[in-house]
C-alpha cells in the first residue's frame, strides 16, 4: 500500500491517474498502450452509434500554452466497444466507456450496448465542444441533460459518469445531472477556441474551431471543480491541465477523486503517468500524510 | 508546468514560399522561410505541412539554415499537388517537429529511397556529414520520366547517387532491391532505408537488420500521438511518437507487416 488507491464510484483504483477520453483508446491496440504507460483505468475514445471519419487535417495545433483540437469526435463506432473492453479487462484495468450520443435515445442506445460488453462505467460526452450534434450540442438545455443522464442511469447497473464542460452555468448542469442519477462528474472538457493564421488569415483547423485544452485551461479546471464540489460534494473526476505532479494536486484539493490526461501525453511523452505517480508521491512523504485520500477537496474547507 | 512553457518542442509556425523548383514531373522543391520561431530538428523528424484552403500533410524538412527551411514534395494526392505548383509568396503553415530522432552511428551510409522518401534521405545526408566518397543512395522510381533532376539534387547534398526504375535509362533496370545485387550493404556503417511498405518489406531479407534504419511513410492525422491514427500495423508502435525511425530488427521482431 502506497497510500495512492482510490475508489471512484465504487471502481478500486490503484492510483488516481487515468487517460481522459480522445487519447488512443478507439483500438485495443491503443488500450494496451495506456495500459502499458501506467493508467489506473482506461478511458476509451467517446463512441458514437455509427463510425465516424472526423474531420480533416489540420486537426490539432500546438501552442505554447497548450494544444487546440478539432478531430470531430473520430472513432470506430459502438459496434468496437467489445474489443476495447475486453483488452483492458484481459490486461487487468477497469474500462470506462465514453458514449456521445445525438439525443436522450441515441445515448440510451450507446448505453445498453457498452453495458453489454462489460463497461466498468459509461462516461456520457454531454461537452465536446466542435463536432455539431454532439456533445454540447446534444445537451444543450439543462432538461436535456437531466433527461439524458436520467435514461442512462435508469437502465445501467455500473455508474454513470456526466463529462460537463465550463460554463456560466455549471454548477447548475452539475446538480442537474446528479439529480437525474449520475454517480460523478468529470469536469472539465476542453474549452472552445481558434487559431488563425496572420499571414494566410484564415482559421488552421479544418473546423475553423476546436477545443483549448493543457495549461491554458488547468485554473478553469481547478475553478470548475472547486465550485462544484463546494456546493454538492459530489464525485468528480478532474481533467484540464494536469501535466505534472502539481497540477494534479491541485485537482485533487479543489475536490475531485481522480485526474484525466490528455495534453500531458503531448507534451511531455507516454511515461508523463510514472513521472507523475513519482511526484504524488514525494509530496505526499514531504507534507507527512499517509493517504491521497486526505487531499481531496481539502482546498474547500 | 511552468518548464512546460518554457520548453515546449513542438511549435506552429507561418511560412512563406520563397522558391519552387520543379525537378520532375512528380517532384518539386521548395524553399520556405520561417516567419515565427520553429524548434530545430533533427533526421528523421518530420512536420506537417498545412496548405491553407486544402489539408495538413507529413512532410520532412530536407534541410535547414536559419529561418530557411527546404522540402522536397512528391505529389500524391491534391494536397501535395496544390503543394508541388504553389506560387513564391504563397503563405503556408508548419507545424512540428514530430517523431523522434533516430541517428545512425558510421560515417558510411547506403540510402535506399523511393517515393516521398527521397526528402528524408536529403535531411540524414545534410545531418550525417556525408559526401559521395562515403554515402550511396539508391533512388527508385517506376518509371524514367518521374526521376528528373533529383539525382543532381542529392548529389549536392553530398551522396553518390544510383538510378533503379523499369526502363534501361536508368542505371539499374528494376527496383532498389534490384540494384542491391551489385551492392554490398555489409561495406556501410548503416542503410537508411526510405519509401513505400512494399519496397521497405522486400528489403528484409537483403540488408543487414541490425544496422539498417527504416523510415515508415503513413497517413498521419494528428501527428502528436493522441488520435491513435498512424498505429503501425502489427505492432503497438504510432508512427508520430515511436518513429518515424526504427531499426530494421526491432521492427521486425514486433510483428509489423
Amino acid at each position: 500500500m502506497d497510500g495512492l488507491e482510490v475508489v471512484v464510484t465504487g471502481i478500486k483504483l490503484s492510483h488516481p491517474i487515468m487517460n481522459a477520453s480522445g487519447v488512443l483508446a478507439s483500438t485495443p491496440e491503443g488500450v494496451a498502450r495506456l495500459i502499458d504507460a501506467g493508467v489506473s483505468a482506461v478511458v476509451t475514445k467517446t463512441l458514437t452509434k455509427e463510425p465516424r471519419e472526423g474531420y480533416k487535417t489540420p486537426i490539432t495545433i500546438p501552442l505554447p500554452i497548450g494544444l487546440l483540437n478539432a478531430v470531430g469526435l473520430a472513432n470506430p463506432g459502438i459496434e468496437a466497444v467489445g474489443k476495447l473492453v475486453e483488452t483492458g479487462h484481459s490486461l487487468g484495468k477497469p474500462v470506462i466507456v465514453s458514449i456521445g450520443g445525438r439525443d436522450p435515445e441515441e445515448f440510451l442506445y450507446l448505453a445498453e450496448k457498452a453495458l453489454e460488453a462489460g463497461a466498468d462505467a459509461l462516461e456520457l460526452n454531454l461537452s465536446c465542444p466542435h463536432t455539431p450534434g454532439y456533445g454540447v450540442d446534444a445537451a444543450k438545455t439543462i432538461k436535456t441533460i437531466k433527461e439524458v443522464v436520467k435514461n442512462t442511469a435508469s437502465i445501467s447497473n455500473k455508474p454513470v459518469w456526466a463529462k460537463l464542460g465550463y460554463s456560466r452555468l455549471l454548477v447548475k448542469e452539475a446538480g442537474a445531472a446528479l439529480e437525474a442519477g449520475a454517480s460523478a462528474l468529470v469536469l472539465i472538457n476542453t474549452i472552445p477556441g481558434m487559431k488563425i493564421d496572420v499571414y494566410a488569415l484564415k482559421p488552421i483547423l479544418s473546423h475553423g474551431y476546436g477545443g483549448l485544452s493543457g495549461p491554458a485551461i488547468h485554473p478553469i479546471a481547478v475553478y470548475s471543480i472547486y465550485m462544484v464540489y463546494r456546493e454538492y460534494k459530489p464525485e468528480i473526476i478532474g481533467a484540464g491541465g494536469a501535466v505534472d505532479w502539481e497540477t494534479a494536486i491541485e485537482l485533487l484539493a479543489a475536490g475531485a477523486k481522480a485526474v484525466q490526461i490528455a495534453t500531458a501525453f503531448h507534451l511531455k511523452g507516454y511515461n508523463i503517468i510514472k513521472e507523475i505517480i513519482n511526484g504524488i508521491k514525494q509530496y505526499l512523504k514531504q507534507t507527512k500524510r499517509k493517504n491521497i485520500t486526505e487531499i481531496i477537496g481539502s482546498a474547500t474547507k | 508546468m511552468r518548464n512546460i512553457l518554457r520548453h515546449n518542442s513542438t511549435a506552429y509556425s507561418s511560412a512563406m514560399v520563397v522558391g519552387n523548383k520543379r525537378l520532375s514531373p512528380v517532384y518539386s522543391f521548395l524553399e520556405l522561410e520561417l516567419l515565427q520561431d520553429f524548434p530545430l530538428h533533427k533526421p528523421p523528424q518530420f512536420i506537417m505541412v498545412w496548405v491553407p484552403g486544402y489539408e495538413a500533410v507529413p512532410m520532412t524538412i530536407a534541410g535547414r539554415r536559419g529561418d530557411r527551411l527546404w522540402i522536397l514534395v512528391k505529389i500524391a494526392g491534391d494536397t501535395t499537388r496544390r503543394l508541388a505548383g504553389i506560387e513564391e509568396g504563397s503563405f503556408i503553415g508548419l507545424y512540428g517537429p514530430l517523431g523522434k530522432p533516430l541517428i545512425p552511428p558510421g560515417n558510411r551510409f547506403l540510402f535506399l529511397v523511393g517515393g516521398s522518401g527521397v526528402a528524408t534521405a536529403l535531411n540524414y545526408i545534410s545531418s550525417l556529414g556525408c559526401s559521395q566518397d562515403k554515402c550511396l543512395t539508391v533512388f527508385g522510381c517506376w518509371k524514367y520520366s518521374e526521376i528528373g533532376s533529383v539525382p543532381e539534387l542529392i548529389e549536392e547534398f553530398g551522396s553518390a547517387t544510383i538510378t533503379a526504375c523499369l526502363d534501361r535509362r536508368c542505371n539499374v533496370y528494376g527496383t532498389v532491391v534490384d540494384a542491391l545485387n551489385n551492392i554490398d550493404p555489409g561495406e556501410y556503417d548503416a542503410v537508411i532505408a526510405c519509401g513505400p511498405p512494399g519496397m521497405l518489406k522486400s528489403l528484409i531479407d537483403k540488408i543487414p537488420l541490425d544496422k539498417s534504419i527504416f523510415v515508415l511513410d503513413s497517413y498521419v492525422k494528428c501527428g502528436i500521438g493522441l488520435c491513435g491514427s498512424c498505429l503501425v500495423p502489427g505492432t503497438r508502435y504510432y508512427l508520430c511518437i515511436d518513429g518515424p525511425g526504427f531499426y530494421a530488427r526491432e521492427l521486425v521482431e514486433a510483428g509489423w507487416h
